[in-house]
């Protein structure tokens, strides 16, 4: 049987079939999942955002007008929640330096469960972790998801120059990362 | 696991190379990726991820969420500032260095927000807004009050994005 395609199924939905939305999360759940698991580095908001994406997409579809693919549409709104959350915790990561998060938010966090959560993370989640938010996005978007230079300037709205010398600072710096810590 | 090869052969730098030799680093350290989460996560993202756009497409549902999630905290937050006001008066040079330094880098929109985000639920806008006594303290005062009762997490919540932009930017000076 012919597979529907997926702007087959946006229009379904537009005409009040929701099970063709639960096929379109089903279809692309997992790479949306993974973009934003890269950003992030964590499970529980990889999760989140991914949930956040969806919902996001649902109640937006009206402004999906078909220029670009629904998956490159879906793709953009969970790299822009997931530089959300990224710039958050950077915020979050200043005030840990601090030695302040403690007092700031009573009970949400420890040290004990903050080292626990760092040895089960990925060496190479953490490598990607330490980048620069820019460097991070065009680094997670091209080495992990293949695109080209001109997708991800279309989506992250930075010119391809900028974007070769971010990917470029990105994979030195990855490596450099790896190095010590292996 | 996919890794880009820099097929596109696009780049001024020797991309391929670079990409290369992190990939070969990776396959001789034995480091992979997390696990890919199990088929029943699959199926629970599904199921959790529609209940939620129940929820946000249900005006009862809508109205708990806002209730659990927004306005219960917002007044519990409004309760505890005025509770604080009254009976906490910051004394300045009494504070940690860092709490005072980091605290006054926030953005004055981002303390304001913290009480117009809460005060626009109810008729508790005006009392604060024209509270006298509060429009008396200062930026540092009601600054350090929302972090010792811890609500910086609230304001963080609130911030726009250029809000947390011209915040890191601010921060990044400082600690520069």
């Amino acid at each position: 049987m012919e597979q529907v395609s997926d702007l087959e199924l946006v229009d379904e939905v537009r005409n009040g079939k929701r099970e063709a939305f639960t096929e379109l999360m089903r279809r692309h759940q997992r790479r949306i999942y993974w973009v934003a698991r890269r950003f992030v580095g964590g499970h529980a908001v990889a999760d989140d955002i991914t949930q956040e994406t969806f919902i996001k997409a649902y109640l937006g579809l009206g402004d999906f007008r078909g220029d670009a693919s629904f998956f490159t549409w879906l793709y953009r709104i969970a790299v822009n929640l997931s530089l959300n959350e990224v710039r958050k915790q950077q915020v979050m990561g200043y005030l840990r330096q601090s030695d302040i998060l403690n007092r700031l938010l009573p009970g949400k966090e420890n040290p004990g469960d903050e080292l626990e959560h760092k040895e089960t993370e990925s060496k190479l989640e953490r490598a990607i972790a330490q980048l620069p938010e820019k460097q991070r996005a065009v680094f997670v978007m091209r080495f992990y998801d293949d695109m080209s230079y001109e997708e991800i300037s279309g989506i992250l709205k930075t010119s391809i120059g900028g974007l070769k010398a971010n990917y470029h600072h990105a994979l030195h710096k990855v490596r450099e990362f790896m190095k010590h810590e292996v | 696991m996919k890794y880009r090869r820099g097929e596109h052969g696009d780049a001024e730098f020797d991309e391929q190379k670079e990409v290369e030799a992190l990939e070969s680093m990776l396959a001789a350290s034995g480091i992979q990726e997390p696990h890919d989460p199990s088929d029943a996560y699959w199926s629970r993202l599904l199921v959790g991820t529609n209940r939620r756009i129940d929820e946000a497409t249900s005006g009862k549902a809508i109205s708990i969420a806002w209730a659990a999630r927004v306005a219960i905290p917002g007044v519990v937050a409004i309760i505890s500032f005025l509770i604080g006001i009254y009976y906490y008066v910051p004394e300045p040079g009494r504070h940690e260095p860092a709490l005072s330094t980091v605290v006054s880098a926030l953005p004055e929109d981002a303390l304001d927000s913290l009480l117009t985000e809460h005060a626009s639920f109810d008729g508790l806008a005006t009392s604060i807004v024209s509270d006298h006594e509060i429009s008396d303290l200062s930026q540092e005062q009601i600054a350090d009050y929302l972090i010792i009762n811890g609500r910086t997490d609230t304001v963080l919540e609130s911030l726009s994005d250029q809000q947390v932009d011209e915040l890191i930017v601010t921060l990044d000076a400082l600690r520069d």
